[in-house]
């Protein structure tokens, strides 16, 4: 892990005051779709996976 | 003649022919699997009773006139992407006993396409990974030489295409990881331009990079299969609305007119000497072929590794996050509170890897270092792309090698990351800049080993891709070359 820290370290030789990051590859903004309800998952379903489910609620160890 | 061997264009003329059925397609298929996959491990789960339902329900609608390309063609799916029903695990632990509730966007074209799917094909865990050998299932071995890596993460996808256990596959490139197995495999793999392809379903690595691709026998398959992947998803906010053309039709002889780039820094040291002459042959074989070849500049090169081993790490962090063993995915029973539950389920579930990533992720994110790591690696990442843009605008396509060698021995570099890391130095520019890529077998090294040749262009311009891709196959003449499984 060490090693790979100090590699990339090797960016800092670069001078990039002023440059805008990139975060996003695309000149692509929002993405808007309307505002409709469209089927999804059933309860039934989304539980299904659950490592410890109670048939309406995921189940995880006491919290408080 | 195995129908196993065949491309998907060949097949579908026989197919809508009925000269075969898709059941003996299938079952050819299978067969194969049966003798090689104990060689080969190209797969985590198989569905062979699936396929056959798929088989006979795309012989109905073949004998009623189905003329789709992929009906009743048997594909791979690299295990990152959801089947409904049907195991995916993403090739780490954590997602052991993963039965997703919905279809992947691109599942889902393929089951209205008539397609057959046998199986869900290895992977380095959560996509992490050049070799496949990251894998907490199967490490599958390259058909070429069974003592190579076959290269990753879309490793099992690549070998089963290779190895005839299907006749395409879809694979994930964050890094290459298409294009890279694709040419230590010497089959094709394409990396579309980023948002050409629904990620929908996609279990996420690095969503500013992620894209789905094809591996393909041929050139003409890889048409065919990113026909039926590309357009638009309003569940995948990245995905682009932009009409999608006719790939098939960018087929054509010749390319007078067009230009070629070659840049001067993927040619660079640490470039093995086999993989570079395959390169310059793949180059005169272009210009033979009309092409005009000019020597262009990618300056900041050698920084892509660097800025990707921040940047993808970053994003790998949040996007893993959720496995946290309460909605889905293993979950350490034991633990008697929340917290603990928490970090022993990842700290049982995840790999040494993911476990890597994630850290460096998220110390690169952490308060303090942000402006250090992730901010420097996001500008540093806006150079590669300024490259890429002036480049671009003096030829219509990039060419170059894929990896600077060919596939290494299974665990030459299993113990070093960094020397793995550095093996994608090629491919990583192209997902920090978005744009397409192609991978085209060139050449066999004299040790058997498959080299490709590495193809870029700008976002959206995957027609030029493949016409270059289609004149270099014609004058290369490799398709059908096989491995010998040893």
């Amino acid at each position: 892990m060490g090693r790979i820290l100090a590699y990339v370290e090797k960016l800092n030789v670069l001078d990039t005051a002023g440059v805008t990051p990139t975060t996003h590859a695309l000149d692509v903004t929002n993405a808007f779709r309307d505002d409709v309800v469209q089927p999804s998952l059933s309860q039934q379903e989304a539980l299904a996976n659950g490592p410890r489910v109670n048939g309406e609620a995921f189940v995880v160890p006491k919290v408080i | 003649m195995e129908l196993a061997s065949l491309t998907i264009h060949e097949l579908h003329a026989l197919l809508v022919r009925r000269e075969i059925t898709a059941r003996q397609l299938t079952e050819s298929v299978l067969a194969r699997i049966a003798a090689v996959e104990g060689r080969v491990q190209a797969y985590i789960t198989l569905d062979r009773e699936g396929a056959l339902a798929q088989a006979e329900a795309a012989d109905q609608r073949l004998a009623a006139g189905e003329t789709n390309p992929l009906c009743g063609i048997p594909l791979a799916i690299k295990d990152v992407l959801c089947t409904k029903g049907l195991r995916t695990t993403c090739g780490s632990k954590i997602l052991e006993n993963f039965l997703p509730p919905y279809d992947a966007a691109v599942i889902e074209k393929f089951k209205a396409a008539g397609a057959v799917l046998v199986g869900k094909a290895s992977m380095d865990e959560f996509a992490m990974g050049s070799s496949n050998e990251n894998c907490a299932y199967t490490v599958p071995r390259n058909p070429w030489r069974l003592d190579a890596i076959c290269g990753g993460s879309s490793g099992g996808s690549a070998a089963a295409v290779a190895a005839d256990e299907c006749i395409a596959a879809l694979g994930s490139d964050t890094g290459g990881s298409i294009r890279q197995p694709a040419s230590h495999c010497g089959v094709v793999g394409i990396k579309p331009t980023y948002g050409r392809v629904s990620r929908y379903g996609l279990l996420a690595y690095a969503s500013s990079l992620d894209q789905v691709g094809p591996l393909t026998k041929d050139v003409r398959d890889a048409a065919i299969m990113l026909q039926a992947i590309s357009g638009h998803d309003q569940r995948d906010s990245t995905s682009i609305n932009a009409p999608v053309p006719d790939y098939t039709a960018a087929l054509v002889e010749g390319v007078a007119g067009m230009k070629i780039g070659i840049p001067k820094e993927y040619f660079g040291a640490g470039l093995d000497p086999e993989v570079e002459a395959a390169v310059r042959n793949a180059i005169r074989q272009l210009e033979a072929a009309g092409a005009e070849a000019v020597e262009v500049s990618l300056p900041h090169t050698e920084y892509g590794v660097a800025a990707y081993y921040i940047i993808a790490p970053a994003e790998a962090s949040s996007n893993l996050a959720r496995y946290d063993g309460v909605r889905f995915g293993y979950r350490d029973l034991a633990a008697d509170t929340l917290h603990d539950m928490f970090c022993q389920s990842r700290s049982q579930g995840f790999g040494p890897e993911v476990k890597r990533r994630i850290i460096i992720g998220t110390y690169a994110l952490s308060s303090g270092y942000y402006d250090a790591y992730y901010k420097k690696a996001s500008q540093v990442r806006t150079l590669i792309v300024e490259d890429f843009t002036k480049a671009l605008a003096q030829c219509d396509a990039l060419l170059s090698p894929v990896a600077p060698t060919p596939a290494w021995r299974l665990g030459e570099k299993a113990s070093d990351p960094l020397a793995m890391y550095l093996s994608d130095a090629l491919t990583i520019p192209t997902n920090l800049a978005g744009l397409p890529g192609i991978s085209v077998p060139c050449g066999l090294s004299t040790a058997g080993l498959p080299i490709g040749v590495q193809l870029q262009a700008a976002p959206f311009a995957e027609e030029k891709l493949l016409r270059l891709a289609f004149n270099l196959e014609q004058r290369l003449d490799l398709v059908g070359k096989k491995p010998a499984l040893a």
